[in-house]
């Protein structure tokens, strides 16, 4: 049910056509993510193998580890949990392999993709921004990884491609916090 | 300028003058003062009244232990402040201080009759006092006590200011800038270590700022400060913070940090934050927090003009201010000698030092000759005279202290030894122990990751400070995993020897303390309520503190604590490490609530998460209601209706044709596994293994007290596939709890468990005509009343979008649940609203549906329900999976007390009158009786107008509620008591033939 839905009905982003560009270069970006299909995995580790081929995809194996390939992420949010992101297109076919898969191997693959948003944060002063509500030590974070995390009064999934280019995945209700959050701290942080 | 500023020296900016009012009075001051040193710069001794007493204070300190010196700063509209220390606050052109306390005015004030009343105002007075007669209180005492005692001004219009917060990570953090911590946070960033170094004061260097006298490693020492300072300064893994408190300790090396940002520069620039709260998280901390001066206890010693000797050489030093001109010394210890001796050498007639130790080392004898200063061993101050200002002192000796020897002066400057300052080693939950010699508590056993170096440990003299501070910074750096640095070791010349007075000493004049001596200046507290409370019985130091408010002020006793354990230990003839030392709290010094809320204020105060279709009832004019953080529609209101108008409104028109209601909130849990089924089974008091694949069940959770938890329905969508729901409120709770009892109790179980809560948008559409609505628009599935039979799901699509249709009801209606991917929501419910025209459909709120739910007697856990009530009390034994072997509560539930015939059960009210609404809450009796008191047997849970049946209805729970129904029971209100009919609490379609259409 996650392929792009045939209807003439419009979804509804909160988020939708908002960009924030504080500074200069822009010192502070923010713009939401493409829309995708999300699932959440859960699995043995014993059948994560079985898995990264049901995904057609790597699958990581130790917590806070994401494998980004093109379209496909996978991200290792706990020791039996992930988060999957795949384009719309083969959501379907992901979800066929899966109930394929429960044949053989016990699993839960759960339609999560319109549970968060994801909203891209990035430049010189994203780091900042985000420990003004984010009690991890993002600095000492290694680039590539992902974790899951609280900003604010808000629970989120983390991800860091580099110290300049951060991923949150928020659910939908608390987004629109969210992003007043980090244009008040980014805001504040200029000074 | 005048006799008090110096002609040179000290760190101001000479060049850089400001202008400043204090108490409508301009003066002038330099950039580097403090208000403080500016205001006795100026001559004016006068600053405030005290607390209780209302007895004209000055200023004791020049430090953050300040607890006379409080004044009000008015930096505009918003922006005043009260009882800030003018010892702290920097000086900026323009600032405007007032004193407070005073009325109606500083130099007379009517409060000071109170200090005649002496004996009225003792230790626990408002204990005592103002007991009786009690309706005084709130009339009289309470009102009249505020006026007086006037904890400074509270602020009423909304602080304009904004405030930073930022979370940060370092190797080692070291708490003080002065010499211990220069040192520590140079050694401990040679190997590059991540460093931040915190100092509360406007500039590094802390007691090197006010010893500019000595030298190190054969530098000035300011030149060295100088130098050290620039060394840190560019290292770019050091971050140096001034102005910055570390309020708390917390746990894990976690501290609290506030940094202030504009305060001396008077209104911060628009758009920049006025303070920034730092938490910090450190791997370690090196505590240099230094020590703090403890006053003498003697009769008067809180007259303007008294102060620490240590703070006089600081005004000197530092400030260029001379703090009299005819100083008395009174001392316990060798460190005032210091500053007589400083004041002497700038030109100041110090006549007197009066030590009250019997020997006076021989090297302060000879020097204090060669000044021409007489010096009285044994010797203290019996009392002091002068009104605004101490004019004169009594010398005298311990055996002859009400007489003693007249010595005129205009200030008087006392030293009863130092205190480390352990306030954040205590707060990490560390344990400390006594030292005899400096009459002090200091750290011994640490719990956290940390070490504490310089005075605050107990090393006073500036060399151990110093190579301490490196030790502590090296061995920092090593356990981090960085080179160890701070090898080197620091020379000092010129530093004034210190030989340790005991705390023993300092007591003999306390012991002989009579009148207004005073421990705690900021509450008032005397040596005398100290005394008077160990009379009466207080032996713990936590008692006397509690019973006579000393340290409890804004200070939190940071010059008083000692001094009060001495005289109490003195009291109760104890030794001081039995007597023990109160807990240290944050935070060290008064934080701004502003910096604590940081972000959280304006449209960022708390999350108000909104489902997907609240755009549209806001658009069409909903009054909403909080349900936990969400917002939901209570009730649309049309044409100006009321709230009981809309919601008749839409009851009627849910029951004749279609409602429709949004209720997205709902928590919803997909739970996928082959064990699934068995997984449920134990979860809630219903059997889930032969629910049919495409079948809900209405599912009631218990706690392990057998109490209902949380309900709610469930659709088995697969073999092991179930969509869970729950209430709004509860769904946060109740995942935590299956994902609890999942990993926990049952991790045999093939099982997992995902929150899908904000997957689904869920529209409910109740009412005869519902299924004609929907019909054209769904594929996929056959809506017929045999293929799709009430409290069944499928899944199909409505408008093209995915959607897990509900066959269920909350109304007794033909009802169902359109759940579809939470993005479409909006444009579903657009659409059935569209199509829906034809049946006149009505939106309604959550008011509408709990009147329509409470007409079907469904309960609402939390309503019915507060957490003492079994499913046999809700009449809901039906759910009870009675073969099952195991479920959540299920022991309890056979407990006697749950067996009890007279427990409170859920039942129907039927005002006699039916047009009274019950108030919810109200309580139920058995006999027809407003007197008082009443046996109450139940009370009201639920209470509506029901539209559909004309009439008022109620739910209740009350004793033996079911052996009641068809009799009568009463419920008392003001004025009447209105009797009511026990009925069954399903008032509409007992046998549910609306629901199966």
């Amino acid at each position: 049910m996650s392929e792009p839905i045939e209807t003439r009905l419009k979804p509804f982003n909160p988020l939708a056509d908002k960009t924030l560009a504080l500074g200069g270069r822009p010192d502070l970006f923010l713009r939401p993510e493409d829309e995708c299909a999300r699932f959440s995995l859960r699995v043995p580790v014993g059948a994560l193998k079985k898995a990264a081929v049901a995904f057609e995809g790597n699958i990581p194996e130790n917590i806070g580890e994401m494998s980004v390939g093109t379209g496909k992420s996978a991200l290792c949010l706990g020791p039996d949990e992930w988060l999957l992101l795949a384009p719309y297109r083969d959501a379907q076919s992901i979800i066929v392999r899966f109930s394929q898969l429960y044949e053989t191997a016990a699993h839960s693959l759960v339609d999560v993709s319109y549970c968060t948003l994801g909203i891209k944060v990035c430049g010189p002063r994203a780091r900042l921004a985000l420990n003004s509500g984010c009690p991890l030590d993002l600095e000492n974070m290694p680039a590539g990884r992902c974790t899951r995390t609280v900003l604010a009064k808000a629970q989120i999934i983390l991800l860091k491609f580099d110290d300049q280019h951060y991923r949150l995945e928020i659910a939908r209700s608390f987004a629109p916090y969210i992003w007043e959050f980090l244009k008040n701290a980014g805001k504040i942080e200029e000074h | 300028m005048n006799s008090f500023r110096t002609e040179q020296g000290g760190r101001l900016c000479r060049d850089r003058p400001l202008g400043f009012t204090f108490e409508g009075r301009t003066l002038q001051g330099f950039k580097g003062d403090t208000l403080a040193s500016a205001l006795l710069a100026n001559g004016v001794c006068l600053v405030g009244r005290s607390y209780k007493y209302h007895r004209p204070r000055g200023i004791m300190s020049a430090g953050s232990e300040e607890a006379s010196a409080l004044v009000g700063i008015d930096r505009g509209e918003g922006r005043f402040d009260t009882s800030t220390r003018a010892t702290t606050q920097e000086l900026f052109e323009g600032l405007k201080a007032v004193s407070q306390h005073c009325w109606p005015s500083l130099r007379f004030d009517a409060g000071a009759l109170a200090g005649l009343g002496g004996p009225v105002m003792s230790a626990g007075f408002y204990y005592k006092t103002f007991m009786w007669p009690e309706s005084f209180w709130e009339r009289v005492y309470e009102p009249v006590l505020r006026k007086l005692a006037g904890l400074g001004r509270a602020p009423v219009a909304t602080d304009p200011d904004i405030y930073s917060s930022r979370y940060a990570h370092c190797d080692v953090l070291v708490v003080g800038g002065g010499p211990a911590g220069l040192t520590a946070a140079l050694a401990a960033s040679e190997g590059g270590a991540k460093v931040i170094l915190a100092d509360e004061q406007s500039e590094i260097g802390g007691d090197l700022l006010s010893t500019p006298e000595v030298q190190i490693d054969g530098q000035p020492a300011w030149n060295w400060l100088k130098s050290t300072a620039q060394t840190l300064a560019s290292r770019d893994n050091v971050t140096i913070l001034t102005r910055t408190t570390a309020f708390g300790y917390y746990q894990q090396n976690f501290l609290g940090l506030v940094e202030r940002l504009s305060d001396h520069l008077g209104a911060a620039r628009p758009g920049s934050p006025r303070e920034r709260l730092w938490r910090v998280r450190a791997r370690r901390v090196v505590l240099a927090t230094g020590s703090i001066e403890r006053p003498l206890v003697f009769s008067g010693n809180d007259r303007p003009g008294i102060m620490l000797a240590g703070a006089a050489k600081t005004y000197l030093k530092r400030y260029g201010v001379r703090v009299g001109q005819r100083p008395v010394v009174v001392t316990a210890h060798d460190s005032a000698y210091a500053s007589a001796f400083e004041l002497a050498e700038a030109g100041v007639e110090v006549r007197t030092i009066l030590d009250q130790r019997a020997h006076i080392p021989a090297h302060l004898s000879k020097r204090a000759d060669r000044l021409g200063i007489e010096i009285l061993a044994g010797h203290t101050i019996a009392r002091t005279c002068g009104h605004l200002r101490v004019s004169a002192v009594y010398a005298a000796s311990f055996d002859a202290i009400k007489g003693g020897r007249k010595i005129s002066c205009d200030c008087v400057l006392m030293s009863g030894g130092w205190t480390p300052s352990v306030h954040l080693f205590s707060q990490s939950r560390g344990t400390l122990k006594w030292r005899e010699d400096i009459g002090a508590y200091v750290p011994d056993v640490y719990t956290q990751n940390a070490v504490s170096a310089g005075a605050c440990d107990g090393d006073f003299l500036l060399s151990e400070a110093l190579n301490r501070g490196a030790e502590a910074g090296g061995l920092a750096a090593g356990a981090t995993g960085f080179e160890p640095g701070g090898q080197n070791r620091f020379g000092v010349a010129g530093e004034f020897p210190l030989s340790a007075a005991s705390l023993e000493e300092s007591t003999h004049a306390t012991a002989a303390a009579r009148g207004k001596a005073f421990v705690d200046f900021q509450h008032d507290v005397t040596a005398g309520d100290i005394e008077q409370a160990v009379c009466e019985g207080f032996h713990s130091i936590e008692h006397v503190k509690r019973y006579t408010t000393t340290g409890m002020a804004t200070d939190q006793g940071k010059t008083s604590n000692l001094n009060s354990l001495a005289i109490a230990s003195e009291a109760l003839g104890r030794g001081a490490p039995e007597v023990g030392l109160t807990t240290f709290r944050p935070p060290y010094t008064p934080t701004s609530f502003g910096v604590l809320a940081g972000h959280s204020r304006g449209k960022l105060f708390e999350v108000t998460r909104k489902s997907p279709i609240d755009s549209w009832a806001e658009e069409n004019g909903a009054v909403f209601e909080p349900v936990g953080l969400w917002r939901r529609a209570r009730y649309f209101p049309r044409d100006g209706e009321d709230m009981h108008r809309a919601v008749s409104r839409e009851c009627k028109a849910t029951r004749t044709s279609i409602g429709i209601s949004d209720a997205s909130t709902l928590g919803k849990i997909e739970v996928v596994g082959p064990d699934a089924a068995e997984f449920l089974n134990r979860l809630y008091t219903n059997t889930w293994t032969k629910l049919g694949v495409g079948r809900c069940r209405y599912g009631l959770m218990l706690g392990e007290d057998g109490f209902i938890h949380d309900d709610g329905v469930v659709g088995r969508l697969a073999e092991g596939r179930f969509h869970v729901t729950t209430t709004t409120g509860g769904a946060a709770g109740v995942f935590a709890k299956m994902e609890d009892y999942r990993q926990t109790e049952w991790p045999d179980l093939d099982v997992w468990l995902t929150s899908i809560s904000e997957q689904w948008a869920v529209i409910a559409l109740n009412g005869p005509n519902v299924r004609k609505l929907i019909a054209p628009f769904i594929e996929g599935i056959d809506l017929s009343k045999e293929a799709f039979p009430h409290m069944a799901i499928r899944e199909g699509k409505i408008f093209g979008v995915p959607t897990r249709l509900f066959r269920v009801s909350f109304t007794g209606e033909l009802g169902f649940e359109v759940n579809v991917p939470s993005a479409y929501g909006l444009a579903v419910w657009q659409r059935l609203m569209e199509a829906g025209a034809e049946y006149d459909i009505v939106p309604y709120g959550t008011e509408a549906l709990h009147v329509l739910r409470a007409e079907k007697g469904y309960i609402i856990v939390g309503q019915e329900t507060d957490g003492t009530q079994t499913p046999h009390d809700m009449g809901m034994d039906w759910a009870i999976g009675r073969k099952k072997p195991d479920f959540i509560g299920r022991r309890s539930l056979g407990r006697p007390d749950m067996l009890v015939p007279n427990r409170k059960q859920l039942v129907g009210l039927l005002t006699t009158d039916p047009a009274y609404v019950l108030e919810e809450g109200a309580q139920v009796t058995a006999e027809n009786t407003s007197a008082v008191p009443a046996r109450m047997i139940g009370h009201v849970t639920s209470s509506y107008w029901s539209e559909t049946l004309q009439r008022s209805i109620a739910l209740a729970v009350v004793e033996a509620g079911r052996k009641r129904i068809g009799g009568e029971v009463y419920i008392p209100m003001p004025g009447t008591v209105y009797p009511a009919r026990v009925a069954e609490p399903v008032f509409y379609d007992p046998n549910g033939e609306r629901l199966n259409v």
